[in-house]
C-alpha cells in the first residue's frame, strides 16, 4: 500500500513494524493434527470486534429513558437504513459468542490447555466468559420492552436471593428498589463502559499469558533442534510432536475462515429468525388479531408492568429459572445462589483434578464434568421451555403478547412515539385496554362471546374440580349491531341474553319479566311478528349506535321498523294494515321511532342506544329513571370504581372504535 | 512458500469481507439521519391584519407538532417569524433566525432596524444589510392575506434556510 521509503520513514519513528512481528509472526507451536481448533479464541476475538463497532453505532441512536428507550430501538428498526442488521448483527453474534465460549472451553479442556504452567490463561479464559454473558444479561432489557424488562426482573430477582449481598446486590445493579430511569441509565453504564473495559482488561492479561508460555514453548523447541545446544526432549515429551509457524498467515486465515462461518450463521439466523419465532403459535387467537405480521414485529411491546406478560429469561440462565420451580420454596437459595458458585467452582478448580486423580483419568473427569454439566442445563432448559409451550393457556397467552408488540409497533409507525413515553401508545388504545377493563370490571357477570374479553374463561370450584363459570349476564360481544339485537327479540330467554339472570337477587323479574313476555306473544310462528319486522326495528335501534360495523338499510326498512316500534300504520304478513299493541314504545322512549313520544317509559330510555354516550351514562347509572329503574340488578360503576379513562376505552373497544389500518376503513 | 504466500492472500480476502459486513451497515446507519430535520413547507394563519400597527415589525412563534426522531410532540415553538404590515396594507414576513449562523434576530424600534446580538449584524427593516459579518440579507418568507370568517389574516408560509452562505437555499 505505502511506498517502502514511506514504510522506513514511518518505522524509524513507531517502530511499527517490530510490533506487528511481535503480534502475528510470533512462533506459534501447533499441534499439526490439530490445528483447527486454537481458532476459536480468534473468533472470539473478532467477534468481539463486531460487537464493539455494531454498539458503537447503536450508541449514535439509542437513548437509555424509560421515555425514549423503546422509541429509540424502534428507529433503529424502523427508520435507520440498515439499522436492523446492525442490530441484529450486535444481538445474535452476542449469542454467538457464548456458543463460542462454550466450545472453547470445551477444547482447552480436550487439549488440557488448563495444564502446568497454562492454569491463569484457563482461569482469565473464564472470567472473560462471565463477563461476556454479564453483557448479554445487561444488554437485552436495554430496549426496555416486556421481554426484556421481565428477563431482567427475573434475573435480579434471582441475584436477590443471595444470602447476605443478595438485596444490595439487586438495589445496585437495579439502581434502588424499583425499575425506572435509573435501572437503564445504570444497565447502560454497566454495558457500555464497565463491562467491555473488563473485558479488555483481562483479554490484555489473557494475551500476555500466552504470549509468555508460547515464546517458552518456542525457545524450548528452538533449544531442542540446535545441534549446538545440548539439549533433548523426551521421546514422550508433548513438545515433541509440535511444530513451529508463525501465527500470520496460517493461524490469521483458519481464524477468519472459522469467524466468517460463525457470523454467517448469525446472518442467516438474522434474516429468517424473525419469520420462524412464533411458528410455534397461532397467533390471531380469539379477538387478539396482530395489526402486523408477527415476521414484521421487532420488538415486544414497550415495558409496562399493567399488561401481562409471562416472564422467560435468557436461555442461558434458563436452567437456573427452571430449577427453582423445581425445588421446594425452602430450598430455593440452594438453587439461586449456591448451585451457581458450585458450578463455578465445578469449572475453576479443573487443574487440580490432576493433582488427585492424575493426569489421565483428572482430564477425563473435567471433560465428564464439563459435558454432563452441558446436558443436564441444556436438558433442564428444553423441559422447561416444553412445558411452557404445552401450558393450556400459553397459546392464548403468547397471542395476546404478540398482538401487544404488534399493536405498539403500528400506533408507533403510524402516530410517533409521544413525549410521555412508548407504554401511552397502547395504555389510551381501546383496542389494547378494552379486553382488560372489560375482564377486570364486567367479565364477573358478563361474557364477551363466551369468554371474558382476554379469551380467558371465568372459572369456578364445583365438587372440587375446577370448570367453567356460569355467566350471569348476557353475552355483550357485538353489542347494538342488528344481529345482536334480532336475537334478542327473537329470545330474550336465551342463555346468551336473560337466561343466566335468574339466578341473581331481583334477576326473576327480569328472566320472566315483560320483555320476555312481549318476545312470548308477539314473536315466533304464532306471533304477528315477521322476521323481517324483527330485523327491521332490529335495524332501527342498531342506526341509534351507529357502530362502524353498521350497514345503512333502506328508507323502507327503516319505515317499517318505525311501525313496530310505534304501533301506527302496522302491516301484517299480508300486507293490511292492522292494530298492534305490542309497540315498543309503551315502554322504551326513542325519538326516531316514535315522533310524538315525550320520552320516559319503564323500561330503558332507547334515545341514542348503544352510542358512546348512552353506554357510558348506562354502564355509570344502570339503575336510573330513563334505564331499568328499580328493577335494576346490575352495580353501578362510578368514578371512584371505574375511571373516566378507562370507561371511554371499555365504550369505545365494545363498539370497535379504535384506529385501524386505513385498507380496513 | 507458495502455500505461504497462498495463505496470505486467503487472509486478505477474508479479512476484506469481514471489514465489508461491518462497514457497509456502519456507513448507511451514520449517514441515514442526515436528513433528519427536513420540513415541509407549511403555512401558518398568524394574525389578523388590523392588529398590526403599520411601519412596526411584530414577532410571532410559530407553533406546530415536531417530530423528533422516535418521539412526536403534540405542539411546540418550532421558530418565529418577524410580519410587518407596509403603510400601503401590505406585508412583509422575515425569517427571524439570522443568515450568519442561526441566531435569533431582535428588532431595535428606536433605529428601526433588525439587529442580532450574537455578531451584531445589523438590517434594515426592509431585510437589506447595514453592518456585520452576515452573507446575505434577511430570509423573506411568502406572505399572503387571507379571509376566514369575515377576517383579514396574515398566512405565512414557514421555511427554513441554510445559514452562513450568500444564496438563499431553502433546507429541504
Amino acid at each position: 500500500m505505502l511506498p517502502e521509503k514511506t514504510k522506513k520513514w514511518i518505522d524509524e519513528r513507531t517502530g511499527y513494524k517490530n510490533f506487528l512481528h511481535a503480534i502475528f509472526l510470533l512462533n506459534f507451536p501447533t499441534k499439526r493434527r490439530s490445528r483447527w481448533q486454537f481458532i476459536w479464541g480468534g473468533a472470539l476475538v473478532l467477534m468481539m470486534l463486531v460487537e464493539i463497532v455494531t454498539g458503537t453505532l447503536l450508541m449514535t441512536v439509542y437513548s437509555p429513558s424509560e421515555a425514549a428507550a423503546w422509541g429509540s430501538v424502534h428507529y433503529i428498526e424502523t427508520q435507520v437504513n440498515l439499522g436492523w442488521f446492525v442490530r441484529g448483527l450486535h444481538h445474535y453474534t452476542a449469542h454467538m459468542m457464548i456458543v463460542a465460549i462454550i466450545v472453547q472451553i470445551f477444547l482447552v479442556i480436550v487439549s488440557a490447555g488448563y495444564r502446568k504452567p497454562k492454569e491463569f490463561i484457563y482461569w482469565t479464559s473464564l472470567l472473560i466468559g462471565g463477563v461476556i454473558v454479564g453483557l448479554t444479561i445487561t444488554g437485552n432489557p436495554l430496549p426496555w420492552d416486556q421481554k426484556g424488562y421481565w428477563s431482567y426482573q427475573i434475573e435480579t430477582g434471582i441475584a436477590g436471593t443471595m444470602p447476605g449481598i443478595g438485596s444490595t446486590l439487586r438495589s445496585l445493579v437495579v439502581g434502588g428498589s424499583e425499575f425506572g430511569n435509573l435501572t437503564l441509565t445504570r444497565l447502560y453504564t454497566i454495558h457500555v463502559i464497565v463491562l467491555p473495559v473488563i473485558a479488555i482488561l483481562l483479554f490484555t492479561v489473557h494475551m500476555a499469558l500466552i504470549r509468555r508460555e508460547r515464546l517458552r514453548t518456542a525457545k524450548i523447541k528452538e533449544a531442542a533442534d540446535d545441534p549446538d545446544v545440548d539439549f533433548e526432549l523426551d521421546e514422550d515429551d508433548p513438545l515433541k510432536d509440535e511444530i513451529t509457524q508463525p501465527y500470520w498467515p496460517y493461524q490469521t486465515t483458519r481464524t477468519l475462515v472459522l469467524t466468517l462461518f460463525l457470523i454467517g450463521i448469525v446472518i442467516i439466523q438474522m434474516m429468517t429468525y424473525p419469520t420462524l419465532k412464533n411458528q410455534h403459535v397461532d397467533y390471531e387467537l380469539l379477538e387478539w388479531e396482530a395489526d402486523l405480521h408477527p415476521s414484521e414485529i421487532k420488538l415486544e411491546a414497550p415495558a409496562d408492568s399493567a399488561l401481562p406478560f409471562v416472564a422467560r429469561p435468557e436461555w442461558f440462565v434458563r436452567f437456573l429459572f427452571e430449577l427453582r420451580h423445581m425445588v421446594p420454596k425452602d430450598l430455593e437459595v440452594l438453587v439461586t445462589a449456591v448451585l451457581p458458585g458450585v458450578l463455578l467452582a465445578i469449572l475453576v478448580l479443573v487443574p487440580f483434578y490432576e493433582k488427585v486423580l492424575g493426569e489421565k483419568w483428572g482430564q477425563r473427569l473435567a471433560i465428564a464434568v464439563y459435558v454432563g454439566g452441558i446436558l443436564i442445563i441444556s436438558g433442564i432448559s428444553w423441559y422447561g421451555i416444553q412445558t411452557e409451550r404445552s401450558a393450556p393457556d400459553y397459546a392464548l397467552n403468547r397471542s395476546q403478547e404478540i398482538a401487544y408488540a404488534a399493536r405498539a409497533s403500528w400506533l408507533a409507525s403510524k402516530n410517533g412515539v409521544p413525549p410521555e413515553g412508548p407504554a401511552s401508545l397502547l395504555r389510551n388504545d381501546p383496542k389494547s385496554m378494552g379486553p382488560l377493563i372489560f375482564a377486570r370490571h364486567c367479565g364477573i357477570c358478563h361474557t364477551w362471546n363466551g369468554h371474558d374479553g382476554t379469551g380467558h374463561y371465568i372459572m369456578e370450584m364445583k365438587d372440587g374440580k375446577k370448570v367453567k363459570a356460569t355467566p350471569r349476564a348476557s353475552d355483550l360481544a357485538e353489542f347494538a349491531t342488528t344481529k345482536w339485537i334480532a336475537e334478542f327479540l327473537t329470545n330474550p330467554r336465551d342463555p346468551k341474553f336473560f337466561g343466566h339472570v335468574g339466578s341473581l337477587k331481583g334477576g326473576e323479574a327480569i328472566l320472566n319479566g315483560e320483555m320476555s313476555d312481549w318476545a312470548d306473544s308477539y314473536v315466533g310462528p304464532e306471533g304477528i311478528l315477521s322476521k323481517a319486522d324483527i330485523e327491521a326495528v332490529s335495524a332501527l335501534l342498531a342506526r341509534e349506535a351507529n357502530r362502524r360495523d353498521y350497514e345503512p338499510v333502506s328508507e323502507a326498512v327503516i319505515k317499517r321498523g318505525i311501525s313496530v316500534f310505534s304501533g301506527q300504520n302496522f302491516k301484517d304478513k299480508d300486507g293490511k294494515v292492522v292494530d298492534f299493541d305490542g309497540y315498543c314504545a309503551q315502554c322504551h322512549a326513542m325519538k326516531a321511532g316514535d315522533p310524538d313520544d315525550e320520552g320516559g317509559g319503564a323500561a330503558p330510555d332507547f334515545n341514542g342506544y348503544g352510542s358512546a354516550k348512552w353506554l357510558s351514562e348506562f354502564i355509570r347509572s344502570p339503575g336510573a329513571e330513563k334505564f331499568y329503574g328499580d328493577k335494576n340488578i346490575m352495580p353501578a360503576f362510578e368514578e371512584s370504581k371505574l375511571s373516566k379513562h378507562d370507561l371511554n376505552l371499555l365504550v369505545n373497544w365494545m363498539r370497535g372504535e379504535w384506529q385501524r389500518p386505513k385498507t380496513e376503513n | 512458500m507458495r502455500r505461504r504466500k497462498f495463505l496470505k492472500y486467503c487472509t486478505s480476502v477474508l479479512s476484506s469481507i469481514y471489514a465489508i459486513i461491518l462497514a457497509v451497515p456502519a456507513l448507511g446507519f451514520l449517514f441515514s439521519t442526515l436528513k433528519r430535520g427536513q420540513q415541509e413547507k407549511e403555512t401558518y394563519e398568524l394574525a389578523k391584519l388590523n392588529d398590526l400597527e403599520p411601519g412596526v415589525p411584530q414577532r410571532f412563534t410559530i407553533i406546530d407538532r415536531r417530530v423528533d426522531a422516535w418521539t412526536k410532540y403534540p405542539s411546540g415553538p418550532i421558530g418565529s417569524v418577524w410580519i410587518s404590515k407596509n403603510e400601503d396594507e401590505s406585508i412583509t414576513a422575515f425569517s427571524s433566525t439570522c443568515p450568519h449562523l442561526g441566531c435569533v434576530v431582535d428588532y431595535v424600534p428606536g433605529d428601526k432596524v433588525f439587529f442580532c446580538p450574537c455578531h451584531a449584524a445589523t438590517f434594515e427593516s426592509n431585510g437589506s444589510i447595514v453592518s456585520g459579518p452576515q452573507p446575505r440579507g434577511m430570509d423573506e418568507l411568502n406572505a399572503s392575506i387571507k379571509t376566514i370568517r369575515g377576517e383579514k389574516w396574515i398566512v405565512v408560509e414557514y421555511e427554513k434556510f441554510e445559514t452562513g452562505i450568500a444564496e438563499k437555499v431553502s433546507i429541504n
